[in-house]
């Protein structure tokens, strides 16, 4: 019992960050710095929530306004990256800078139109009835090892984020397109003189990691909460930051350690339940995400041209 | 190698100018940013539906309507511009500090319980400087690990920030419970002997915040401005920021440099900590979430450059906008506008280059006359001398370094 729910509740925790890093490793593997992860959830939680409240009350759609939430999200924090993009990419502005930026405005933001829409710095909580549906298969949940995942335990999000994962994996590692866009956060110019467009490569990966972080802002409001307010994210983000960092800059190691993050934070949730103060439980993840990077700093290949603009000519 | 340090008054002339250019350039660019800020800000109520002259007048009011609104700027942009020191000294060497955070909470709960250890032992003169000194070592002591970890393993220090705030969020948080007389909510109010407030102007000024922790705030800017300008540290720090490589190569500690600068950074948070806990409050409140005021400090340090005077005036600027906050929502305007016009001026703060470059161009024009005669006055033979003596040294150099290669291969 308690395995299984050390198992559910880190795959529950897992999701939105694995899904947030992926969208990190798009944008700094083109060699752009996103700092603002945490800003595009946000913004992807408040166009979730509100999407599929005025979708859901007004129009009367059931419960495919909450995927179309999760599709506005996409969309939105899409269309919002590409504020970091010009920044970086054009302007060649500080990309640290322009990260916090985002970060500061989506705070400010999403608030500030909750209240013109909703009357209130939260928005409406939604009707449980529409919420994300856990898998229910019951052919394969009498499966011998597996089989509990498909009773009702696991939400179809989850599944949606692997595969996102699975396909970027392909996308990145075993495609020439993938090659093209790697080269591009390593050396640019080089990349440049073999005729692939550096500034393309990196508003692909800055705008599809805008994307994927705000689908990941709306996956954390629909399957941990139960309505958008400027807490709903609490520095998933930036948690999701150091993930990618401990995972290598690349898609296997980001799925491990944001499961393993998720996986001590349940125990924690686990334990807590045990007379330990919960406090001190609550160190546990963060203190061992920095032990961890203490015993395998010493081979680390963050990308080589991370942060830096590109500037044609420049030697 | 020989350099050019040939310090006729020409090019000391040359060198004013040129400072006196940087800075009136610097000056524009910040004025531009924050212009445009407003301006987005306008843009952003209008698109809302809301009046935005009437946002904005009452965001003038709520600053200056009475000496209370005044004293509120003075005391909360003590904090932002402590705040902003603390992420702007660590960014002069290179390092990003996201975790001003952790810092302020740590350095903050120290301060509360000293405070509350001396509360009616010593007099307040006493206390004030005490916690200020405890605030600063524990902040000092939370920027420490990051740039121990940074130096000695070259674990990335945004992370380590970033994890450290929350385990210093629920570190204090679990620490608190062991105070005598704790709430729910909150360690107990410390009385006016015990925090910072100044008795004159809670007497005088009915609801007033003034406290002592401005004076330690305007100390920190001085000290801030001399180790960056007027000590060999603040050079090699600078210089790390720069080229870490190089600077190893000019002889300079690189690790000692990046430990030393983090703890300071950190030092700064934990005064602003103090500043928080002891002056905007009174008690150190159990929370979940951050204080939101070392993120202000990002924004502090990347509106105002870095520099001494241009954090004061951004940590100004900010406090002055946090101060405002009440009473715009007067003015039907969701409080949160407050934000987004600080979010926009980052933006526009990203844009500072290519500001800079523009005015640089206009600046170029309009003064090239001046500058080409101040240069003229060094004779052409000294510079050619000099480049042909560079040239020299240089091509001796690149031979050298040419064998040394050979050498390892």
């Amino acid at each position: 019992m308690n395995i299984t729910f050390l198992i559910i509740q880190t795959l529950v925790f897992a999701t939105p960050i694995m899904l947030t890093a992926m969208g990190g490793l798009y944008s700094e593997r083109s060699g752009v710095v996103n700092i603002g992860l945490e800003g595009f959830m946000l913004i992807g939680a408040f166009v979730g929530a509100s999407v599929q409240r005025i979708l859901e009350v007004n129009y009367g759609f059931g419960l495919s306004s909450t995927w179309l939430g999760l599709l506005a999200a996409m969309i939105v924090c899409g269309l919002a990256s590409l504020i970091h993009a010009f920044l970086s990419i054009n302007i060649k502005a500080n990309q640290v800078v322009s990260g916090t930026a985002i970060n500061i405005i989506a705070a400010g933001i999403t608030v500030f139109f909750s209240e013109i829409i909703f009357d209130n710095k939260r928005t409406p909580a939604f009707n449980t009835a529409y919420n994300i549906k856990k898998i229910n298969i019951s052919a394969l949940s009498d499966l011998p090892v597996v089989g509990f995942l498909f009773k009702n335990n696991i939400y179809y999000t989850t599944i949606l984020v692997f595969i996102i994962i699975i396909i970027s994996y392909i996308l990145l590692y075993k495609t020439p397109f993938g090659l093209r866009f790697r080269s591009v956060g390593e050396h640019p110019s080089a990349a440049d003189s073999l005729g692939i467009n550096v500034y393309k490569m990196r508003y692909f990966g800055v705008v599809v990691s805008g994307m994927l972080s705000g689908l990941s802002g709306a996956i954390v409001l629909f399957t941990q909460d139960t309505q958008f307010h400027l807490g709903v994210i609490h520095g998933l983000g930036f948690i999701a930051l150091a993930t990618l960092i401990f995972g290598q800059w690349k898609p296997l190691g980001v799925v491990l350690a944001s499961m393993l993050f998720s996986f001590l934070q349940s125990l924690s949730v686990l334990l807590s339940r045990v007379n330990i103060p919960y406090e001190l439980l609550s160190t546990l993840p963060y203190i061992f995400t920095i032990v961890s990077l203490i015993i395998f700093s010493r081979n680390s290949v963050e990308p080589a041209a991370i942060g830096i603009p590109y500037e044609k000519g420049k030697r | 190698m020989k350099q050019i340090t040939n310090k006729t008054s020409a090019s000391n002339l040359y060198m004013k100018k040129k400072r006196k250019d940087d800075f009136i350039r610097n000056f524009t660019v910040a004025f531009i940013c924050i212009s445009l800020g407003f301006a987005a800000g306008f843009l952003v109520m209008l698109i809302s539906g809301s009046n935005p002259i009437d946002g904005y007048k009452a965001m003038i009011e709520g600053i200056s309507g009475n000496p209370r609104k005044i004293t509120e700027v003075i005391t909360i942009s003590t904090t932002t511009i402590l705040c902003g020191l603390s992420v702007a000294f660590a960014l002069k060497s290179g390092l990003f500090n996201i975790g001003s955070e952790g810092q302020i909470l740590v350095g903050g709960f120290f301060s509360v319980i000293v405070a509350m250890m001396l509360n009616g032992v010593v007099p307040k003169s006493i206390l004030v400087i005490v916690v200020c000194i405890v605030g600063i070592i524990g902040g000092a002591l939370w920027g420490f690990i990051p740039g121990l970890l940074k130096a000695k393993y070259g674990v990335h220090e945004v992370v380590v920030t970033i994890m450290l705030n929350y385990i210093a969020l629920y570190l204090v948080n679990y620490a608190a419970t062991f105070v005598p007389g704790l709430t729910l909510r909150q360690t107990p109010d410390l009385p006016i002997q015990a925090n910072l407030r100044i008795n004159y102007f809670v007497e005088t000024i009915p609801a007033s915040r003034l406290h002592y922790g401005t004076i330690a705030m305007i100390l920190a800017v001085v000290i801030y401005y001399i180790i960056m300008e007027r000590t060999t540290f603040g050079y090699e720090l600078k210089s790390v920021g720069l080229n870490k490589h190089a600077s190893q190569n000019a002889g300079m500690k690189v690790n000692k440099n990046i430990i030393l600068s983090m703890a300071i950074a950190g030092g700064f948070a934990g005064l602003a900590g103090t500043t928080i806990y002891l002056g905007l409050s009174t008690y150190y409140p159990i929370t979940q979430a951050f204080e939101g005021f070392g993120f202000g400090g990002i924004a502090v340090a990347l509106i105002g450059g870095g520099s001494a005077l241009g954090s004061v005036l951004a940590g100004i600027l900010l406090g002055a906008l946090e101060a405002s906050t009440s009473s715009i929502t007067l003015a039907a305007v969701p409080e949160e506008i407050i934000e987004i016009i600080i979010g926009m001026m980052v933006i526009f703060a990203g844009f500072n280059k290519f500001f800079y470059n523009k005015i640089k161009y206009r600046q170029g024009k309009r003064s090239k006359e001046n500058i080409n005669l101040s240069v003229q006055t060094i004779s052409d033979k000294d510079i050619n001398n000099n480049i042909e003596n560079n040239k020299d040294n240089n091509i001796s150099i690149k031979k050298e370094q040419d064998n040394n290669d050979k050498g390892e291969k």
